[in-house]
């Protein structure tokens, strides 16, 4: 093997294709991930947005966290539950926008125009609570909205957050009670939340 | 009531909430921006694997066969990576695009690029050792872009999904610009972008310097970043390996004049900071706040190991230093 080495031979060395071609997913595994994530971004938007409580940081949160997928796609496929292994990227990407967006937060997806929000009793219900539901750490956020709105069983939840069991139980309790402060007396009433 | 009754009951009302229909993710960006960094990694892993059997042979040369018996000094101390005390080419306004932050590490030099009316749209000019990336464009037949640059051959890289152009530069430096943008035209905006690159050196400047030795952690410089305009950069960003040759632990330390809105619940170094797991933020040492970040769970570096090296950090009295680690 010779010392002087070009970009070609270790990525030969890796158990890749050699050339520039070696540096992309297959063409046959991009169709794939490409179809998985156009019949999945409803649901990947949908928990994005109960995590961070915004239409277009959502929008952030699910562009970043496909491009880990297509990075990743070759280990997604082969999970026993793809679903779950995105869900994960996906929750690991809102925490981990959390913990570097005072620095760094960049607008990544084109903005849309505001929609107008249709009035009504339940709509208002949904935005206090959601509102509320927004300021509560997004650690604890996160194990709120997994575990109540995915009824994802603790120990799930503790190996999408790479944490215990135990840390997931407090977590939950840490923000319940969190949410509830937030939520105010009168408005937990109305959620029937006492 | 249990809490899990509690909270089903709390949040019900949100199962039926969705955002907003219109999606502004853009799928054919993701694959575009994946196949780049993917790109990147393996550079950086080609690098490792060099590296590492640079190592072997220097340390065992009886078990690597096939070795040259006189190997020119490549691997670790390779004379043509960068020193990381300086960026190495400066890139100017041009095609539609802005320098946004420079990088060094040893095995690239890059200047990321925005959009110069704010629009999405990224680009990046990036700087190779030969040693590192030697693309053979006479060889594979690549396209010739034309007219060439100050003399300097330029190629079109083919098979790539955005325009990517590469300059030689000296003998033992090649250059890519690459723009991910859906622009007309990109071709010619790569090219205008080329055109500005000046090769003419900057030094590095952080505000501050900090020592993994002091704390008990030794480590390696991985990267260093400053964002436009260079003299003085508003933000810096210092990025080390806490193992030898391998990618992780990291820690990244950012340091920038803004002053974030967070509640302080420990003291370090006489300094209010921040500390959650895998991040600490000193808010306001004379001015500056630093950001401390595990790229790793917190579980695989140790809360106590991030507070000791954020103790070490000291401002550069009145100035800039462009060796931070002491």
């Amino acid at each position: 093997m010779d010392y002087v080495t070009t970009v070609t031979q270790p990525v030969a060395l890796l158990g890749l294709s050699p050339g520039r071609r070696g540096w992309a997913v297959r063409a046959t595994d991009e169709e794939q991930y490409t179809e998985y994530v156009t019949a999945r971004l409803p649901t990947l938007r949908r928990i994005a947005y109960l995590l961070c409580g915004d239409s277009h940081r959502a929008d952030d949160i699910v562009q970043n966290a496909i491009t880990r997928l297509y990075i990743h796609w070759a280990r997604a496929k082969a999970a026993d539950n793809i679903d779950a292994y995105v869900r994960t990227i996906v929750v690991r990407t809102f925490l981990n926008e959390q913990r570097t967006g005072w620095l760094s937060r960049v607008r990544l997806v084109r903005e849309t125009p505001d929609q107008p929000i249709p009035a009504g009793p339940d709509v208002e219900t949904t935005e206090v609570l959601h509102a509320a539901l927004a300021r509560v750490p997004p650690k604890q956020r996160a194990v709120l909205v997994l575990r109540f709105l995915y009824d994802l069983p603790v120990a799930d939840v503790a190996g999408i957050l790479g944490c215990s069991s135990g840390n997931v139980k407090s977590q939950t309790s840490h923000g319940l009670a969190a949410l509830r402060k937030h939520l105010g007396e009168h408005n937990l009433s109305l959620l029937g939340g006492r | 009531m249990d809490h899990f009754e509690d909270g089903a009951r709390l949040l019900a009302p949100l199962r039926d909430v969705d955002p907003d229909l219109r999606s502004g993710v853009d799928v054919t960006r993701a694959v575009k921006t994946g196949r780049r960094r993917r790109r990147s990694r393996l550079v950086v892993a080609a690098v490792g694997v060099v590296a590492v059997l640079g190592l072997s042979a220097l340390v065992a040369p009886g078990l690597v066969s096939g070795l040259r018996e006189n190997p020119p000094a490549t691997g670790l101390a390779d004379p043509t990576l960068f020193d990381m005390r300086s960026f190495p080419l400066q890139v100017g306004t041009a095609g539609g695009y802005k320098p946004l932050m420079y990088s060094v590490m040893r095995v690239k030099a890059s200047v990321s690029l925005v959009r110069t009316d704010g629009r999405p749209g990224t680009g990046e000019v990036s700087m190779y050792p030969r040693t590192r990336f030697q693309p053979d464009p006479a060889a594979a037949g690549f396209p010739a872009a034309q007219p060439p640059i100050e003399g300097r051959r330029v190629f079109w890289m083919p098979g790539e999904a955005t325009p990517t152009l590469v300059m030689e530069y000296g003998t033992d430096r090649w250059v890519q610009v690459t723009i991910e943008d859906d622009q007309p035209d990109l071709r010619n905006r790569v090219y205008h972008v080329a055109e500005s690159v000046a090769f003419t050196s900057a030094d590095v400047q952080l505000p501050f310097t900090i020592s993994p030795t002091e704390a008990g952690l030794p480590s390696n410089l991985l990267e260093i970043q400053n964002t436009v305009p260079l003299s003085p950069p508003e933000t810096s960003v210092v990025k080390l390996s806490f193992e030898p040759l391998g990618r992780t632990p990291q820690v990244t330390i950012t340091a920038t004049p803004q002053a974030p809105s967070i509640t302080t619940n420990e003291v370090i170094n006489g300094h209010a900071a921040a500390v959650s797991p895998g991040e600490i933020i000193l808010r306001d040492v004379e001015g500056y706040s630093f950001k401390l970040h595990v790229d790793t769970p917190l579980e695989d570096f140790g809360a106590d190991r991030l507070k000791a090296l954020a103790a070490t950090i000291d401002l550069v009295p009145g100035g800039w230093t462009n060796a931070p680690v002491r």
